[in-house]
């Protein structure tokens, strides 16, 4: 009964995690949003948001316009995308093998988790039937 | 036997995919656009006339983005005089557009090394960025139908630049050079 | 005379044929069990580090002497850069970079062999062997793809001078020697593991020579990451210090094993548990410092970081190889015997709280992995490049930094073998309810973001844990001697400093990851233009552009703007963000003008200006609690080389 106490308080703690890393809305809130997904080209390291180069600056200008224009989120990433190609946008599109990404991490935690509760109980099992071996 | 199934499993991908990770280039972009429409543009040159995609439609187009301030660029400009000196002529269409720069010092980079194809003023950057540009100097070649058939990134040489104006020059318009 | 060229390339194939006489004294010594031939193997160890001494005193006088004959100094020394610059650019390009850790490693090599000379004669050997191999790939580094005493001839009468970027800021002298402090250490707790293997010997004791190495290791690679982020904010000018880089990530990547690892040793050192996953985690570590200098240096990975390209990529990738073969092998074959002495005795138990800690970290650290590398692997599988990014690593990181939060909390409190719930909800109940008041006053601080708040209280929680255990083992301690319980609370850190000394560094961790929490969540940004003469509203602040002044300095030209700050109608002084031009770089270098309290950092970037100096853009950033990571960096380090020390109840090493 405590476990799964426990276990809950836990998993609504990674919940509320996870969920706090969505983001809000407002015009040139959303502007920094999208523009937080594109790469910058030139300094590479940074998204178009936060790059001091010349280029970024003028890609968020396109952005910004787009967005003014009515232009859905996947529309103005998609605009870059088709002329930068998948490597400007930051965020790889959950789809296909880049699922991985996401599941791989999650299967490790839970599962090395679930692992070791497993051998825990099993060692526990053998140490109470037989006496220990030691090293 | 099993031991060493699990050794060469780990072994093998890791070492196959860091020799991999030496045999490419990280900087270079993928050409998105070859093989796709070349986004219409209309800018204007440095002596203030106004030229535009659709000006070169049914020639063959050599699209080149430059700079003053980048170095390649201006052992590129030799080049690209030359092939516009003797190619015009022939029907071929060269536009430089000029990136991240100001008038001032391309029309000082003109008058040391004299004038060549029609240079268009790019202020925003939105052609620029139309085209995928991430850095100078870089090249599309534009057939007659409007679709681009080759993406240079870095610079061109004599070879690269031979070979792709006449793989545009074949398909519609303008005679052989 | 004989010329610097000379003595390097002597030094550094002097130093490629001890390491090979070495590895045979060594190997010679074990099987024959021959004390001659171990002393000589000691003795090639302590040769190598002389000879490196030689070699990097040799570079250090060629650097500082603008001797452009060696073509290191060539490639990255000028007339014109002052003198500790020229000094410190030992380590500011690839091949004098490679120089340098050979001298870290041979020393750290020497220490090692030298401490434990009368002890472990089975051990030993083999530590010897492993040290002097890596020493070894590394002079050959150093002797064919990035030989830095290569001749130059006809000698050039001024070089280019280093990177412009790293001449930026005095954080380029120690962040790179702190770095290697903390990469190069991680080889002796590899060494050891190896020898622990190959002997199938005493499985505990090579965790308690190494413990401290470790250790050591450790507190230097936590300073250097966040001196990276800090010269990242302080250089860079985007304003912020972490990107998730892929150079970033290759240091942080040995860091979340090590830090692993530190933890679990524990484990083994009071229950004789973990051998394996102290071994796995040993070598692991290990290799995450190969696979980082890799990815450091051999520029595969497309990175603001890359500083060079080279011919070391080819050479590295043999030697992981060789390394990643030998590991398995020894893991495979040889690690197997080692089994649990202990016994887990019950679920609820700190043993059974490190190994879940060990499973956090080893995620976080698949996760960096797995976001560093994927890219490479899409590429290499269906040819097409994609990027992942922050959005990514936020996403899956702060969960796993939530967990590892409240687990440091509860293990605090739990005991080893088996933990009483009532016992243990008992102890949580004061620290749990400290905690709210940190949350509440954040709330109403206007800090209302779900995810800063969550990580408030744990890290609180974990906070008030140990002040309430300090608190309590001063005042029961002053109770009984008499004494004021502040002079108490210091002979609690002399008498047992590997505990309190642990606590220290658990705080700066708090500290850090706290801040961190805060300057990403609250940050502001904005661009201004001025006029000459006009004030503008930023934040909270009030900036007026005063002038712009252009000033020569022997190696670059500086354009400062004058900007003066005023808040809530008080003058705070000026800031000065400056464009830096130097001769060889196209690209200005832009200083950002920093005015860093400990509740907010306004962060100023100039942008564009008017050559008449009319008009100029400003980029300001407002950001809360930065100086705290920094702060919580060097707690972090004194509490982790604090725990080093022999307090007076500890027994020998």
């Amino acid at each position: 009964m405590k476990r799964i106490l426990v276990f809950g308080v836990f998993v609504l703690l990674l919940a509320g995690l996870v969920a706090c890393a969505k983001s809000p809305a407002g015009p040139e809130d959303r502007v920094k949003h999208l523009g937080s997904q594109v790469r910058c080209p030139v300094c590479r390291g940074v998204p178009i948001s936060e790059s001091p180069s010349t280029l970024a600056a003028q890609m968020m200008d396109v952005v910004r316009e787009q967005v003014a224009a009515g232009k859905s989120d996947d529309e103005v990433l998609k605009y870059f995308e088709d002329r930068y190609g998948e490597w400007v946008l930051l965020q790889p599109k959950p789809e296909g093998m880049n699922l991985v990404i996401w599941v791989l991490p999650a299967f490790v935690l839970v599962g090395g988790g679930a692992g070791i509760l497993m051998q825990l109980r099993k060692r526990r099992g053998q140490s109470s039937a037989a006496p220990a071996k030691g090293n | 036997m099993k031991k060493i199934i699990i050794l060469l499993a780990i072994l093998v991908p890791s070492i196959a995919l860091l020799y991999f990770s030496l045999t490419r280039d990280p900087r270079e972009l993928p050409s998105m656009l070859v093989g796709k429409r070349a986004p219409a543009f209309a800018l204007e040159t440095l002596d203030g006339k106004k030229l535009s995609l659709e000006m070169a439609h049914g020639k063959p187009l050599v699209l080149n983005f430059w700079s003053t301030w980048c170095e390649p660029c201006e052992a590129e400009y030799a080049l690209i005089k030359r092939a516009y000196e003797a190619l015009s002529p022939n029907g071929v269409v060269f536009y430089s557009v000029l990136y991240e720069d100001t008038t001032e010092n391309a029309k000082a980079f003109i008058a040391r090394n004299g004038a060549a194809a029609p240079i268009l003023l790019d202020p925003g950057l939105k052609t620029s960025i139309d085209y995928g540009v991430s850095g100078v100097p870089e090249t599309f070649f534009i057939d007659g139908e409007g679709t681009i058939r080759y993406k240079q990134s870095g610079v061109l040489t004599p070879d690269i630049l031979t070979q792709n104006v006449r793989q545009i020059a074949v398909k519609g318009g303008g005679s052989q050079p | 005379m004989i010329s610097i060229v000379t003595i390097g390339n002597l030094a550094i194939d002097g130093a490629i044929g001890l390491c090979i006489f070495g590895m045979a004294a060594y190997f010679m010594g074990r099987r024959l069990e021959s004390d001659l031939s171990l002393a000589a193997g000691r003795a090639t160890v302590y040769g190598t580090f002389v000879l490196m001494t030689v070699a990097n005193l040799a570079m250090v006088h060629a650097l500082l002497n603008d001797d452009f004959s060696v073509s290191y100094v060539a490639h990255v020394g000028a007339v014109e850069t002052p003198r500790w610059i020229s000094a410190i650019s030992l380590w500011s390009s690839l091949e004098g970079s490679i120089l340098f850790w050979g001298w870290i490693l041979s020393g750290y090599s020497s220490i090692c062999i030298y401490f434990y000379r009368n002890r472990e004669q089975k051990l030993m050997p083999w530590v010897g062997i492993t040290v002097l191999f890596v020493q070894l790939f590394f002079y050959v580094l150093m002797a064919l793809p990035a030989n830095p005493f290569l001749p130059v001839f006809p000698v050039p009468g001024n070089g280019p001078g280093p990177n412009p970027l790293l001449q930026n800021h005095w954080l380029m002298a120690i962040h790179p020697p702190c770095l290697y402090m903390g990469y190069i250490g991680f080889t002796i707790p590899f060494a050891f593991a190896v020898a622990a293997m190959m002997e199938q010997d005493l499985p505990g004791q090579w965790i308690a020579m190494t413990r401290r190495w470790t250790l050591f290791a450790w507190s230097f690679l936590s300073m250097a990451i966040v001196l990276g982020g800090w010269w990242s904010y302080a250089v860079l000018g985007w304003g912020g210090y972490w990107a998730w880089d892929p150079v970033e990530n290759a240091s942080l990547m040995p860091w979340l094993a090590g830090t692993a690892l530190v933890h679990s040793v524990i484990v083994q050192e009071k229950r004789k548990m973990l051998p394996v996953w102290n071994l796995l985690l040993a070598i692991l570590t290990f290799l995450l410092t190969l696979l980082g200098t890799f990815l450091t240096r051999s520029g595969v990975l497309d990175s603001v970081h890359s500083f060079t390209e080279s011919h070391v990529g080819p050479y590295f990738l043999v030697f992981m190889a060789i390394v990643l073969a030998i590991s398995l092998f020894l893991l495979l074959w040889r690690a197997p015997k080692f089994r649990d002495p202990g016994r887990v005795e019950n679920v609820f138990s700190l043993e059974v709280l490190f190994l879940f800690n060990n499973l956090l970290f080893v995620s976080f650290c698949f996760v960096v992995f797995l976001g560093t590398l994927y890219p490479l692997i899409v590429e290499a599988i269906q040819g097409k490049r994609i990027s992942i990014g922050e959005p990514y690593f936020n996403q899956m990181t702060v969960p796993i930094v939530g967990m590892i939060l409240l687990l440091m909390g509860i293990a605090l409190i739990t005991p080893w073998k088996k933990a009483h719930l009532p016992t243990f909800l008992k102890s949580a109940r004061l620290p749990a309810l400290l905690s709210i008041p940190p949350a509440v006053l954040c709330f109403l601080l206007g800090g209302r973001k779900p995810a800063v708040l969550v990580i408030v209280s744990l890290a609180s929680f974990a906070f008030f844990v140990m002040a309430i255990e300090v608190a309590k083992a001063a005042w029961r301690r002053s109770r009984s001697t008499k004494t004021y319980w502040i002079s108490e609370f210091f002979k609690l850190f002399s008498e047992n400093p590997r505990r309190y000394g642990g606590f220290v560094a658990h705080i700066g961790a708090l500290m850090i990851i706290v801040a961190v929490a805060f300057s990403r969540s609250y940050a502001h940004d904005q661009e201004v233009t001025f006029v000459k003469g006009q004030s503008a509203a930023a934040g909270r602040y009030t900036l007026t552009y005063h002038d712009l002044t252009g000033e020569q300095a022997p190696q670059r030209f500086e354009i400062k703007a004058d900007i003066g700050v005023v808040r809530d109608g008080k003058s705070l002084g000026t800031l000065l963000p400056q464009m830096n031009f130097y001769t060889m770089s196209r690209e200005p270098i832009g200083s950002p003008a920093v005015r860093s309290t400990l509740a907010e950092d306004l962060y100023l970037t100039l942008l564009q200006f008017e050559q008449d100096g009319s008009k100029i853009t400003l980029h300001v950033i407002e950001t809360p609690a930065v100086a705290w990571i920094w702060i919580g960096g060097i707690v972090t380090m004194g509490g982790g080389l604090l725990a080093l020390a022999l307090g007076r109840k500890s027994t020998a090493l």
